[in-house]
C-alpha cells in the first residue's frame, strides 16, 4: 500500500510537470545567485568609484568654497551634473554649520552667486518622495531667507509625512514671524509628531528671528499665541519650553501671564516654571518661590531646579531636603550645591548634621558629586 | 502497522514541503520588502540629520543600562566605548549581577568609582543591590553592585537606578558605533507613538576596533562565525526590518534596544525568563492593544550594534539553545494573544508565525530529515526528485542568504574587500549544508526542555580596542 500511495504522489508530480517545475526553478536560482553576486561586486567597484569622485570634487569645492569667501571676483568653476550641484550644496552646508553670523553671512552670498538654491529647487518636482525630501533638507540647510516662499509653496501641495516633516523643519530654521501660524496650522493636522519636535521647530523659529534682529516682533509673537484662544494648549506648553530653550528673556512677562491664567492644568505649570528657569525670567521669585510649596509633586521638583534662579531661595530649597518626594529631594540638593557657596555651607552645616538619614546622605552624596 | 506509519510518515513529508515552500516564500517575500523600507529609513536619517540632532536640543535624555556578569574580559572596553558616544545627555548604569570573577574590581580600578550611601528608589522588584558606586572620572557613569539574580533582573535594577524618561539596554561585550544611540533615540521624537526601537547587531569577529570605532570589518576567520554573521545579515536586515514596516516586531534584541521608560514600568518591567528581549516586546505590544493606545515598535538598520559571537560550536549551542527556550517560553505565556483579533497583526500574523516557523520549525524540519532517512531505507525514495529538492532547498537557501549579503553591500557596503564577500557568499552556500541541521537539532532539544532556566554563558574573548592617533 505505501509503495502504491508513494508511486501515485510521483506520478501525481510528473504529472503536473513537478520535473520540469522544480528544473526551471533550480536554474533560475541558481542564474538569481550567479546575477545577484554580480550585481554585488559591480555595485561595490561602481558606488566606490562615484564615493571616490565625489570626495575629490568635494574637496575641490571645499578650497574653492574657502578661498571665494568675500570675494565677488573669485573664479568658481561652477558644477555641470546634478550630483556635483548636491556635493556644492553639501558642502556649502557643511562650512554654515555651527559657523558664527559673520561668516554665515559670507557663505550665504557665496550660495545665491552660485545659485545653489535654483539647481535644488527642480527636484521638488520629483514624482518620488526621496529626491523630494533630501531637496528640502539642503534648501532648508542653505538657511537662506529667498528660499522661504518655495518652501511654503510646496508645503501647499506636499502629501508625503515625511516630507512635509521636513519641510516644516526648513522652513522653522528660516522662518519669518508669520511662519509660526502656519507651522502651527500645519502640526494640528500630523497627530504623530511628538511634543519635542513641536518645540524643536519653535525653538528654530525663534532662533531665527533673533538671527534677523526680530526679537520684539518674537516677543509680540509669543505673547499673541499665549493669549489666543485658538491655540491648543500643547502647542502653547511647547512654544513656553522653545523659549526657554533658547533663553527668550523677552518672552519672560508673556510666559508670566499665562502661568496666571493656567495655573490650574500642572503642566503648564511645569513648562513656564522650566522655561523661567532657564531664562532667569523671575529673578524676584514671584511664580517660582510659592511653587515650591505646591500640592503636585512634579510642580515641586521642577520649581526646586528653577529657584536657582531666584536669589536667596537656598533657606527654602533646604526645607525641601525634607519634602515627601525623592524627585523634589534631588532636584533641591543639586539646586543648593548650584548656589556656590552659600548652599554647600548650608548643605555642609545642616545637611550632613541633620536628624533625617535621607538629608544627611544626599548632602553628603551632593558635596562628594559637584 | 510500519504501513500506516511510513503512510503517516509520507503525509507528513507532504506537510515539510508545504513548510519548506511557507518558510523560504517568506523569506523571500522579505527580502524584497527590505530592499525598498531599508533605504527609506536611510534617507530619512541623513548625515545632516543626524548631525542636526547631535549639536541641537533636538533629542530626549537616555539612561544605558548594561547587565554584566562575568564580564572581566570586555567589560573596560566596551564601557570606555559607551562613555564616548555622541549623544548630548545620557547616562550609563552599568549593573553587576554578583558576578564571581574581577569584573567589579576592573571596573573600580578602572573608572575609580567610590561607594556613596545613596537612596534608591525600588519600583520594579529584584534581589537586593549590595553597593551603589559613582566614578571619580566621569559624572557619567554609575555602578549598582547587586546579588546575582539574571539578566532580567539586572537590568529592573538598573531601571530603578536610571533618571531619565528613555532607556537602552546594551549587553556589556557589545559596542555601540559613535551614533548609534541617536539613530536609535530620534523615532522617539519624530513620532510619539514610538514605545521601542532596536538596532542592527553586526559581528565584531573578525574585525578591527581603533579608538572605539570599528574600523575594517572583514569577514571572521572561523566558519563557525562565518555561519553566523550571514544568519545575522538575513536575519536582522531582512526579518526584522521587513516586521518592523508592518508594525509586527516581536524581538528587540537584547544586545541593544531603546524603550519609553514608562511604558516599561507601566507593565512592571522585566519578567524573569532566558528570552527576556523577546518577552518585554511582546509585552509592550500587549500592554498598548489592552490600553487601545496607538504605538509603533521600530527597527532601525541604521543604528549598529558591533558583538562578539561564539567563536567555537560548543558556545553557539548553547546560546541557540538559551534563545529558543527563551522563544517558547515567551510563546506559552502570552498564548492569550495568539490568533486574537484585538492585538491587530501581532496576534493574527506574527505570534502565529513564530509559533509555526520558529518555535515548531526545528521539530518539523528534524521530522523531515529523519523521514527522508527512513524513506531511504525503504527504498522509496525517488532519487531525481531527491536530488531535484535538495539543489533546490540548498539552491533557494544560498539564494536568500545572497539576499541579505547584497542588501548589507547595496546599503552600507561594510565589507571592503570583495575577498570578504566571497568568503560570506561561500558560507551562505554551504550554511545549509550541516550548520542549519546542527542548529535545528539543538532548537529542537530546546523545544522539549523549554523550561530549563540556565542561562549558559557563551565563552567571551578580550576586545583588542587598539588606540591610534587619528591620521589627519
Amino acid at each position: 500500500m505505501v509503495v502504491a500511495v508513494n508511486e501515485y504522489v510521483y506520478q501525481l508530480f510528473v504529472q503536473m510537470h513537478g520535473r520540469q517545475f522544480l528544473l526551471a526553478i533550480t536554474y533560475f536560482l541558481g542564474g538569481a545567485i550567479v546575477i545577484l553576486w554580480m550585481i554585488m561586486v559591480v555595485h561595490k567597484f561602481l558606488l566606490e568609484r562615484q564615493e571616490q569622485r565625489q570626495l575629490q570634487c568635494k574637496s575641490r569645492y571645499l578650497a574653492d568654497c574657502l578661498s571665494c569667501l568675500g570675494d565677488v571676483t573669485c573664479d568658481f568653476s561652477l558644477p555641470s551634473k546634478s550630483w556635483e550641484w548636491k556635493v556644492l550644496a553639501d558642502v556649502l552646508i557643511y562650512l554654515e554649520e555651527g559657523t558664527l553670523a559673520e561668516r554665515r553671512m559670507s557663505l550665504q552670498q557665496l550660495s545665491r552667486r552660485l545659485k545653489v538654491s535654483e539647481h535644488l529647487v527642480p527636484q521638488l518636482q520629483s514624482r518620488f518622495w526621496r529626491p523630494r525630501l533630501e531637496s528640502v533638507e539642503r534648501l532648508g540647510l542653505l538657511r537662506l531667507p529667498e528660499n522661504l516662499p518655495v518652501l511654503r509653496a510646496h508645503l501647499l501641495r506636499e502629501q508625503d509625512l515625511h516630507v512635509v516633516t521636513k519641510l516644516l523643519w526648513s522652513i522653522s530654521l528660516v522662518g519669518e514671524p508669520s511662519d509660526l501660524k502656519l507651522i502651527m496650522s500645519h502640526l494640528g493636522r500630523q497627530p504623530v509628531i511628538s511634543s519635542k519636535f513641536n518645540e524643536h521647530l519653535f525653538q528654530n523659529l525663534l532662533e531665527s528671528l533673533l538671527m534677523q534682529n526680530l526679537s520684539s516682533e518674537a516677543a509680540l509673537l509669543c505673547e499673541q499665541m499665549l493669549c489666543s484662544e485658538l491655540v491648543p494648549a500643547i502647542f502653547k506648553r511647547d512654544l513656553i519650553e522653545a523659549c526657554g530653550g533658547c533663553r527668550f528673556l523677552l518672552a519672560s512677562p508673556a510666559i508670566v501671564n499665562y502661568f496666571q491664567y493656567a495655573q490650574h492644568d500642572p503642566g503648564c505649570v511645569i513648562s513656564c516654571l522650566r522655561a523661567l528657569g532657564e531664562m532667569g525670567g523671575d529673578p524676584d521669585g514671584r511664580l517660582i518661590l510659592p511653587a515650591l510649596g505646591h500640592a503636585d509633586w512634579r510642580v515641586r521638583a521642577v520649581a526646586a531646579r528653577a529657584a536657582v534662579s531666584v536669589s536667596g531661595a537656598y533657606r527654602r530649597l533646604f526645607e525641601l531636603l525634607g519634602d515627601a518626594s525623592y524627585q523634589v529631594r534631588m532636584n533641591a540638593a543639586s539646586a543648593l550645591v548650584a548656589f556656590g557657596a552659600e548652599g554647600r555651607a548650608l548643605l555642609e552645616e545642616s545637611g550632613l548634621a541633620s536628624q533625617d538619614r535621607f538629608v544627611r546622605d544626599i548632602s553628603f552624596y551632593m558635596l562628594r558629586e559637584y | 502497522m510500519l504501513d500506516t506509519f511510513i503512510l503517516l510518515l509520507l503525509m507528513w513529508q507532504l506537510l515539510t514541503l508545504g513548510f519548506f515552500i511557507a518558510i523560504n516564500s517568506y523569506y523571500s517575500f522579505f527580502t524584497l520588502l527590505a530592499l525598498i523600507t531599508i533605504p527609506r529609513q536611510l534617507t530619512l536619517a541623513s548625515h545632516h540629520h543626524i548631525n542636526n540632532l547631535v549639536v541641537g536640543s533636538y533629542y530626549r535624555p537616555i539612561s544605558i543600562i548594561v547587565p554584566a556578569y562575568n564580564e572581566e574580559l570586555s567589560i573596560i572596553t566596551s564601557i570606555s566605548l559607551l562613555l564616548g558616544l555622541k549623544y548630548p545627555e545620557y547616562e550609563l548604569v552599568v549593573v553587576n549581577d554578583g558576578s564571581n570573577d574581577r569584573t567589579l574590581q576592573r571596573l573600580i580600578e578602572a573608572f575609580r568609582l567610590v561607594p556613596v550611601p545613596r537612596p534608591f528608589q525600588a519600583r520594579l522588584e529584584h534581589e537586593p543591590v549590595v553597593h551603589e558606586y559613582v566614578s571619580l572620572m566621569s559624572d557619567q557613569l554609575r555602578v549598582i553592585d547587586k546579588r546575582n539574580g539574571g539578566k532580567s533582573d539586572a537590568l529592573n535594577a538598573g531601571l530603578n537606578a536610571s533618571r531619565y524618561p528613555l532607556f537602552c539596554c546594551v549587553d556589556a561585550d557589545s559596542i555601540l558605533e559613535p551614533n548609534a544611540l541617536m539613530r536609535a533615540a530620534k523615532m522617539f521624537v519624530q513620532d510619539r507613538r514610538v514605545v521601542a526601537t532596536g538596532g542592527v547587531v553586526r559581528i565584531l569577529n573578525g574585525c578591527n576596533l581603533t579608538n572605539g570605532k570599528v574600523t575594517d570589518v572583514h569577514a571572521p576567520g572561523k566558519w563557525v562565525e562565518r555561519f553566523q554573521a550571514i544568519e545575522y545579515l538575513r536575519g536582522f536586515l531582512v526579518g526584522r526590518s521587513s516586521w518592523s514596516a508592518l508594525n509586527g516586531l516581536l524581538i528587540i534584541s537584547g544586545a541593544f534596544g531603546v524603550f519609553r521608560k514608562d511604558v516599561v514600568m507601566a507593565i512592571n518591567g522585566y519578567r524573569k525568563t532566558v528570552g527576556e528581549d523577546m518577552d518585554l516586546v511582546v509585552r509592550l505590544h500587549r500592554y498598548c492593544c489592552d490600553q487601545k493606545m496607538p504605538y509603533r515598535v521600530c527597527f532601525l538598520p541604521d543604528a549598529v550594534c558591533w558583538t562578539q559571537a561564539p567563536a567555537d560550536w560548543h558556545s553557539l549551542l548553547v546560546q541557540r539553545n538559551r534563545w529558543h527556550r527563551g522563544l517558547v517560553e515567551t510563546l506559552l505565556y502570552n498564548r492569550s494573544m495568539m490568533g486574537n483579533p484585538r492585538y491587530g497583526l501581532v496576534g493574527l500574523v506574527a505570534l502565529p508565525y513564530f509559533l509555526l516557523f520558529e518555535a515548531f520549525g526545528p521539530a518539523i524540519e528534524f521530522v523531515g530529515y529523519a523521514g527522508f532517512v527512513l524513506f531511504f531505507y525503504f527504498e522509496l525514495v525517488n532519487c531525481e526528485f531527491a536530488l531535484l529538492f535538495l539543489s533546490l532547498a540548498v539552491l533557494w537557501g544560498a539564494w536568500l542568504n545572497l539576499g541579505g549579503l547584497l542588501l548589507d553591500n547595496v546599503v552600507f557596503r561594510r565589507y571592503a574587500r570583495v575577498k570578504d564577500l566571497m568568503i560570506l557568499s561561500v558560507a551562505g552556500l554551504f550554511e545549509f549544508a550541516g550548520y542549519r541541521q546542527l542548529i535545528a537539532v539543538e532548537r529542537l532539544i530546546a523545544t522539549v526542555t523549554f523550561w530549563r532556566s540556565s542561562w549558559g554563558k557563551p565563552k567571551r574573548h578580550e576586545m583588542n580596542n587598539e588606540n591610534r592617533k587619528a591620521a589627519y
